[in-house]
């Protein structure tokens, strides 16, 4: 148990936090902002696995040497992370486009289980 | 009683995933090295054999870039970044067709709040060192962390500052306009690599000195029109969901 498992347990929180946004509630921007805190605990945690003890940023500096294996953390997950965090941006775009929707059509936010007592405006 | 078991199943499933990540076999492997993958990428050795010196001023690599990340996302997963930034285009211009595909019939627009005095007079000053700060994130894409992703965020927010402050909206076709042309060049890059060398975004031009300003110019290239993407494309999102008309004030018929 170290400072990495407390960042791994931060990062399934976040993950259980949206879950639980999803879970409890109909509010469409509930469920927005949940998937979001969940985005946010999976990319942390992807980042994490690239970890390994004694590893540093993968970025070439001043005190970079090639004696031995280089020390770097592996890059991959880091570079996935990137695609992923921009993809999770344009999915809350549109989103948030739908809810826009779904409060024009609805007046409401509020997502109504049962489609037989949902009231539609239009 | 609904409330605690709303609480409890997202605990128990987050559980078993913790379980099952650091207990076992999979918890042995769990931070214990690098893949052979990432570690071709750290050493520079992807399409050649590995350079006998790696380091600052390293000359003749494959990728002159001193961030391994940003070698990874422009050079040899360069093709997805393509991939990722046409999403990015896709999401927010679905949200425009989603919003506005059908001529607004009804409602009228959102009720527009005049900007204080304080956001009119700072407005021009934050967004000054919005340009400068994201303008110097782009161009360092390839020494430090950061590129055109988060630096054309920083540029949407300053253009974001001073739409509100100003309070006339930035011109929607100059925005599709830059949006256009930057995807444009990014293909054009792309091809100028396929002639000038074998493949499709294959770095051309002398590589440079590694961690040196004026290394890797195909990156530079590469993330200053992803700046301007982005910050076109984040721009445009912000107008696209500020300009709908309010629904709650809406009337019912």
């Amino acid at each position: 148990m170290n400072v990495v498992h407390l960042v791994a347990i931060s990062a399934l929180s976040l993950f259980g936090i949206g879950l639980y946004g999803l879970w409890s509630g109909r509010n469409v921007l509930r469920w927005i902002l949940a998937v979001g805190l969940m985005e946010t605990g999976i990319n942390v945690f992807l980042v994490l696995t690239g970890w390994y003890p004694g590893a540093r940023v993968p970025i070439i500096t001043e005190s970079f040497s090639t004696s031995g294996p280089v020390p770097f953390l592996d890059p991959v997950p880091s570079a996935l992370v990137l695609t992923s965090i921009v993809i999770g941006l344009g999915t809350t775009t549109l989103a948030l486009a739908l809810a826009i929707l779904h409060a024009r059509s609805h007046g409401t936010l509020e997502c109504e289980a049962d489609p037989e007592t949902a009231e539609v405006l239009e | 009683m609904t409330r605690l078991l709303a609480a409890l199943v997202p605990l128990g499933i987050v559980g078993m995933i913790a379980f099952f990540l650091f207990t076992g076999e999979t918890g042995d492997r769990m931070f214990r090295g690098r893949s052979e993958l990432g570690d071709t990428f750290s050493r520079r050795a992807v399409r050649s054999d590995p350079p006998n010196r790696l380091g600052p001023g390293s000359r003749g690599l494959e990728n002159a870039a001193a961030n391994t990340v940003t070698a990874i996302v422009l050079d040899y997963r360069g093709f997805d970044t393509l991939g990722e930034v046409t999403v990015l285009f896709a999401a927010v211009a679905g949200a425009g067709l989603a919003l506005f595909g059908r001529r607004r019939r009804r409602g009228k627009a959102a009720p527009v709040t005049p900007s204080s005095l304080i956001l009119t007079a700072a407005a021009p000053w934050v967004f000054l060192f919005l340009f400068v700060v994201g303008f110097a994130i782009v161009l360092h894409g390839h020494l430090t962390p950061g590129g055109g992703f988060p630096g054309g965020a920083l540029l949407a927010a300053g253009l974001v500052l001073l739409m509100s402050a100003s309070g006339h909206e930035s011109s929607a076709r100059r925005l599709h306009l830059l949006e256009g042309l930057s995807g444009f060049a990014f293909v054009a890059v792309g091809v100028a690599g396929l002639v000038w060398r074998d493949s499709f975004l294959a770095h051309f031009g002398d590589a440079g000195a590694l961690g040196a300003f004026w290394s890797a110019p195909v990156t530079i290239l590469l993330y200053l029109i992803i700046g301007l993407k982005v910050s076109a494309e984040l721009t445009n999102a912000v107008r696209t969901l500020a300009n709908v008309e309010d629904p709650t004030t809406e009337e019912v018929p």
